[in-house]
């Protein structure tokens, strides 16, 4: 198979996957179910999230604002947090499992 | 493709490197690079192209640093680019799943991880269309956004904030191996 070939194949996989997901996600927001996320009550007049609000409040105009990056050391740092746990979980496994491999 | 290490790990850095040639101790001519410094052009494509995707979620999660345009637009990108990664990584997720039962807990870790992220990331992406208010709008779009989809976005953007160190990191030593070639400043260190 050649690979302009294979990679439509797979986009089109790809794609079948994402509309599976989307066509889920649009029948639990019809479904009554779609409270156990949004809250009870009618779904369209409740409240955002803070996070939400906090964006519609800051501002709809375009560009960055490199003044107020403690939202991007937060996001980075939270990010940086997560994955050196990981690193050093992993790192503890291998290394107890090298310890294993040579006691046994 | 079948019977070739999977794209993105590190025995397709390891194939890539190869074995050293017997004359492998004797400098390499002016504008080549040593064996062990060629990176595929496909794992050089992985690497930029992932480490890019990881800084744009970055940047779309700070919304206080982006502001709503850049975030939204940024989203677009990203669901864009979540396509491409995945039609990329397409050949490993078949060959995973049909492996799971005989495969390391490691590996099923790595793909129940990446099966979390692909939901999350997809309705994240998704609900954030549906409530998109700048973006959508400069396109000519309206679209009715419910605090059904608000509630989802802000949900799903949490739980993809975790899931994505947690997918990087799992890769660490590829990139490790990986990086160290990238940044390794030869000239012609790509092979095609």
């Amino acid at each position: 198979m050649s690979g302009p070939v294979r990679f439509t194949r797979h986009l089109i996989a790809v794609l079948l996957v994402v509309a599976a997901v989307t066509a889920l996600a649009v029948a639990w927001a019809h479904s009554s179910e779609a409270s156990w996320l949004a809250g009870p009550g009618p779904v369209s007049h409740r409240r955002p999230p803070p996070q939400i609000q906090l964006a519609r409040r800051a501002d709809n105009g375009p560009g960055l604002r490199l003044s107020d990056s403690g939202d991007l050391i937060r996001t980075a740092l939270i990010e940086s947090a997560i994955a050196a746990a990981v690193i050093a979980l992993s790192a503890l496994r291998r290394q107890r499992r090298r310890m294993t491999r040579r006691t046994s | 493709m079948r019977g070739q290490p999977p794209c993105g790990s590190l025995e397709t850095v390891k194939a890539s490197a190869g074995p050293p040639a017997p004359d492998s101790t004797r400098p390499a001519p002016a504008g080549t690079a040593p064996a062990r410094h060629r990176i595929p052009a496909r794992t050089w494509l992985d690497f930029w192209f992932d480490g890019a995707l990881l800084a744009a979620f970055t940047l779309a999660y700070s919304l206080g640093f982006t502001g709503l345009a850049v975030h939204e637009w940024l989203g677009l990108g990203i669901g864009l680019a979540l396509l491409l990664h995945l039609t990329l990584h397409w050949d490993w997720v078949v060959r995973t799943t049909r492996r799971l039962l005989s495969r390391s807990g490691r590996d099923r870790g790595i793909w129940l991880v990446n099966l979390a992220l692909l939901l999350a990331m997809t309705l994240c992406v998704l609900s954030g269309v549906l409530i998109s208010r700048v973006a959508l709008y400069q396109l000519g779009i309206s679209v009715p956004g419910t605090s059904f989809w608000v509630s989802l976005h802000d949900t799903t953007a949490k739980l993809t904030l975790a899931l994505v160190p947690v997918h990087v990191a799992m890769r660490w030593r590829w990139i490790l191996s990986v990086g160290r070639r990238v940044l390794h400043r030869d000239p012609g260190r790509r092979s095609q």
